[in-house]
C-alpha cells in the first residue's frame, strides 16, 4: 500500500501541475485572440463613415461575436464622448471601447468536473470627424 | 534481499519523480513565459491602438484650431497616449500649419517642418509598452483615391483611372508624374447584382499600374466591384478599404458659412462664357455655367443649390455646393492634392461626364469649309516637332499663338485664359489656332448647343495659349478685364476682342501704342513651371508638350455618378 501510495502521489501531483500548465497555455492564447477580436471591431468601426459610429452614441453596447482561431469572442462595443469636455470642446471626438469576454478553461474542479472562468480585456481608441486612424 | 529490493524500488520511484518535476517545472516556466508574452502583446496592441487614437484626437484640436500647441496626456482607461510641443521633451510635435515658410525648429527627427505643415508625435502607452505615431500633417484637401464615393460607383463608357501627382509634369517631361490613385467605394456589397464598384462594360477601361479599386467589406453574397473588372484587374482590387477612410464633411455647414463671402459677379443663375473665381466667392441657388469655370489662385465658390458647368473646371481652388454637381463635356481637372487642382465637394452627387471630340475637328472642318485653316495648323505644328533652330520655334510658336503672317488689319485676339500671373494675353485673329476656333464659332450654326465642337474650341483655347507670347496684357479682376494701369474695364466678346463700356470693340492698335490700353513691357515667366511658360521662353528642343490633334479630355471618364468627400487639411503617410 505505502508502495503504491508512493507510485500514485507523484503521478497525481504531475497532472495537475500539466493541466495548470495547459491553462495557462490556453489563456495565453486566449488573450492574443482576444485582442485581435477587439482590434478587428475596432478597425471595422474606424473604418465607417464617422455619421455611422456618431450613431452609436449614447446608444446600448453593441454586441458581436468574432471568431478567432476555434475560439468565438463576445465583443461589446461602446461609443462614447471623450471626457473631460475641455479636451472636446464641440463633443465630436468619440471613444471608441471594446470589451472581448470569453470563457478559459481554467482546470478540473470538485468531482473531476472541469471548470470554466470567465475572462475579459479592453481595447480603446479615439476618433474624430478627420480622422479615424 | 526483500529490503534491499524494497529499497531500490523507493530510489527509482524518487528518481522518476524528480525527473517529472524537472519536466514540469519546465513546462510550468514556459507556460508563464507565454502568459507574460501574450500579455505583452496585448498591450502593444492597447498601445498602438492609443497612439492611433490620439492621433485622432489631436487632428481635431488642429482642425478647430490651427496654432494648437497644448500638451495633454489623456487617459483612455488601462491605456494613455500623450502628445507634446515642448521642444526639452524626446518625443515633441512642431505645428508649422499657420505659416508660409518652413519651421526654423526642425522636428523630432531633425528635419525640416515644410510651409503649412505639422510634424506630429503621439505617444500610446499600456503596461510596460509604449508605440509612437509620426504624422505628417498638411493644411488643404487631401485624398488617397482619384474618387471617394460614401455610396456606389457605377461607371459608363470608357473609362481611364489614374493617379497623378501634379497637374504640371516635372522638369522636362511631357506628362505628370504618376501617382497612386484609383476609385474608393464605401458602399457594403450585400449581392452579386449589388458591387460596390461597377462598370457597365462598354468601351474600354484602363487603371494606371499605381491605381486601385478598393471596396468596403462586402455583407453576404456581396461582391466588391463588378464581373468584368474583376477579371480585368484581378490584382487591382482592395477588397477591405479598411484602410481609407472617408471623415463625414459638413458640406451644407460650409456651403452656409460660405454665403457670407461676396456673390459671384454677374447676374442670375445662368452664366455663359468664362466665369473667373479668383477670390472666394458665392452663389445662392442653383448656378449653370455655359462655358468654362476658372479657378485661380485658391479661389473658392459656394454654392447654396446645385452647379451644372457645361465646359471645364479648371484651375486651383475648389468648389463647395450644397446640392449636386454636374460638370458635362469638358474637361474637368478633379485633384485633391495641391498643386493646381480643383476640389469639388458636393452635399448630393457628383457627375462628370467626359465627351469624346477626338476626330470631330476634322467633321467640322469638312462640313463648314475650313479644312485648309485645319491644314495649315498642322502643318505648324508638325514643323515645330522638326524645327532645331532658336529662331524656327520662335517664328513658328509667333504664327501659331500670335500672329501667322502680319497682323495688321486683323482684329485682336484676349486668351480666355489667365496665365500664371492672373493676366489674359493678346494674339491676333490671323493667328492659326485662333484662325480655326473662330471658324468653328462663326460658321457653325449649331454651335452654341454643340458640347463636342464647344469642346474643340476649348481645345484651341488652350493650344493658343501655349504659344502665346507675352506682352500686351490685360488682368482680370473677377468682374471685368482691366487695363494694367486698372484704369479702365474692358468685356470680351464672343469672338475674344475686348470692348468698352460704350460697346465700342478696342481696336487692335490700343495695344501697340503706348500709352493706349494695354501697352505694356514684356513680362518674364521664366520663374514658374515649364509648361506655364510663353512661347517667348520655352525650352526650345525640349516643347514641355505638343498637341497635334485635339484629344480627348485627359482623364476620360464615359461617364461617372459618385459622391466626393475629401480628407480635411490632413495627409497621413
Amino acid at each position: 500500500m505505502v508502495a503504491l501510495a508512493l507510485i500514485l502521489l507523484p503521478v497525481l501531483f504531475v497532472m495537475g501541475l500539466l493541466t495548470t500548465n495547459f491553462a495557462v497555455q490556453t489563456k495565453s492564447e486566449g488573450v492574443v485572440d482576444a485582442a485581435h477580436a477587439g482590434e478587428m471591431v475596432l478597425e471595422r468601426w474606424k473604418a465607417r463613415p464617422f455619421a455611422e459610429v456618431q450613431l452609436l452614441l449614447g446608444a446600448p453596447p453593441l454586441v458581436t461575436q468574432e471568431l478567432v482561431g476555434s475560439r468565438l469572442y463576445d465583443c461589446s462595443l461602446t461609443v462614447m464622448p471623450l471626457t473631460p469636455s475641455g479636451l472636446n470642446p464641440v463633443g465630436d471626438v468619440l471613444v471608441l471601447g471594446v470589451e472581448v469576454t470569453w470563457r478559459n478553461q481554467a482546470g478540473l474542479g470538485d468531482g473531476g468536473t472541469r471548470q470554466e472562468q470567465l475572462q475579459s480585456t479592453t481595447l480603446t481608441s479615439v476618433i474624430s470627424p478627420g480622422g479615424s486612424l | 534481499m526483500r529490503s534491499s529490493a524494497r529499497g531500490a524500488a523507493l530510489l527509482s520511484v524518487l528518481a522518476l519523480t524528480v525527473i517529472l518535476l524537472m519536466m514540469v517545472a519546465v513546462l510550468v516556466k514556459r507556460g508563464e513565459t507565454g502568459l507574460y508574452r501574450s500579455s505583452r502583446y496585448r498591450d502593444g496592441l492597447q498601445a498602438t491602438q492609443a497612439a492611433r487614437g490620439g492621433s485622432n484626437h489631436l487632428i481635431a484640436l488642429l482642425t478647430a484650431q490651427g496654432n494648437y500647441s497644448t500638451a495633454q496626456n489623456v487617459s483612455l482607461g488601462n491605456s494613455r497616449y500623450s502628445f507634446t510641443f515642448d521642444t526639452t521633451q524626446e518625443f515633441f510635435s512642431v505645428n508649422n500649419l499657420n505659416n508660409a515658410a518652413p519651421s526654423s525648429q526642425l522636428s523630432a527627427l531633425g528635419r525640416t517642418v515644410g510651409p503649412y505643415s505639422a510634424d506630429l508625435l503621439v505617444v500610446g502607452q499600456c503596461g510596460t509598452q509604449r508605440k509612437v505615431a509620426h504624422l505628417l500633417v498638411q493644411r488643404g484637401l487631401s485624398s488617397s483615391g482619384s474618387v471617394n464615393a460614401v455610396g456606389r460607383v457605377n461607371l459608363l463608357g470608357s473609362v481611364e483611372v489614374s493617379g497623378i501627382k501634379s497637374v504640371l509634369p516635372p522638369a522636362g517631361q511631357a506628362d505628370p508624374e504618376p501617382a497612386a490613385g484609383g476609385i474608393v467605394s464605401k458602399h457594403r456589397s450585400a449581392s452579386a447584382g449589388d458591387p460596390s464598384i461597377a462598370w457597365d462594360g462598354t468601351g474600354t477601361f484602363t487603371l494606371t499600374p499605381l491605381s486601385r479599386l478598393e471596396a468596403a467589406p462586402i455583407l453576404s453574397g456581396g461582391v466588391p466591384v463588378s464581373a468584368n473588372l474583376e477579371a480585368l484587374f484581378p490584382d487591382s482590387i482592395i477588397r477591405s478599404a479598411s484602410a481609407d477612410t472617408i471623415p463625414q464633411l459638413d458640406v451644407t455647414g460650409l456651403v452656409t458659412a460660405g454665403q457670407t463671402n461676396p456673390p459671384l459677379p454677374g447676374v442670375g443663375g445662368v452664366r455663359s462664357g468664362y466665369v473667373y473665381v479668383p477670390t472666394d466667392y458665392s452663389h445662392g441657388g442653383d448656378l449653370t455655367v455655359n462655358g468654362n469655370l476658372e479657378l485661380i489662385g485658391g479661389g473658392s465658390l459656394y454654392v447654396d443649390g446645385d452647379l451644372e458647368v457645361n465646359g471645364s473646371v479648371s484651375g486651383t481652388g475648389a468648389l463647395y455646393v450644397s446640392g449636386n454637381i454636374t460638370v458635362r463635356g469638358g474637361d474637368a481637372v478633379v485633384s485633391t492634392s495641391e498643386p493646381g487642382g480643383t476640389a469639388l465637394l458636393a452635399g448630393g452627387n457628383v457627375t462628370l461626364e467626359g465627351l469624346d471630340a477626338s476626330g470631330y475637328l476634322d467633321t467640322l472642318a469638312g462640313s463648314y469649309g475650313f479644312s485648309g485653316d485645319v491644314t495649315r495648323l498642322r502643318q505648324l505644328l508638325g514643323n515645330y516637332t522638326t524645327a532645331s533652330a532658336p529662331g524656327d520655334f520662335w517664328g513658328l510658336a509667333a504664327d501659331i499663338g500670335k500672329h501667322d503672317g502680319p497682323f495688321a488689319g486683323h482684329n485682336s485676339y484676349i486668351s480666355p485664359i489667365p496665365g500664371p500671373d492672373g493676366t489674359h494675353n493678346q494674339g491676333f485673329a490671323n493667328a492659326a489656332s485662333v484662325k480655326v476656333a473662330l471658324a468653328i464659332k462663326s460658321l457653325h450654326p449649331g454651335y452654341s448647343t454643340d458640347l463636342r465642337a464647344q469642346k474643340v474650341v476649348r481645345a484651341l483655347e488652350r493650344l493658343q495659349y501655349h504659344f502665346r507670347h507675352n506682352l500686351h496684357t490685360v488682368a482680370h479682376n473677377g468682374v471685368d478685364f482691366v487695363s494694367q494701369s486698372g484704369s479702365t474695364t474692358y468685356s470680351l466678346t464672343d469672338d475674344y476682342q475686348l470692348q468698352d463700356s460704350s460697346g465700342a470693340v478696342v481696336p487692335p492698335s490700343a495695344f501697340d501704342f503706348p500709352p493706349n490700353a494695354m501697352a505694356g513691357d514684356e513680362w518674364d515667366d521664366r520663374n514658374y513651371p515649364e509648361p506655364r511658360h510663353s512661347h517667348d521662353h520655352l525650352g526650345f528642343g525640349g516643347m514641355p508638350f505638343l498637341i497635334i490633334t485635339i484629344r480627348s479630355t485627359s482623364i476620360g471618364w464615359g461617364s461617372l455618378l459618385f459622391r466626393v468627400w475629401s480628407t480635411p487639411g490632413v495627409i497621413f503617410r
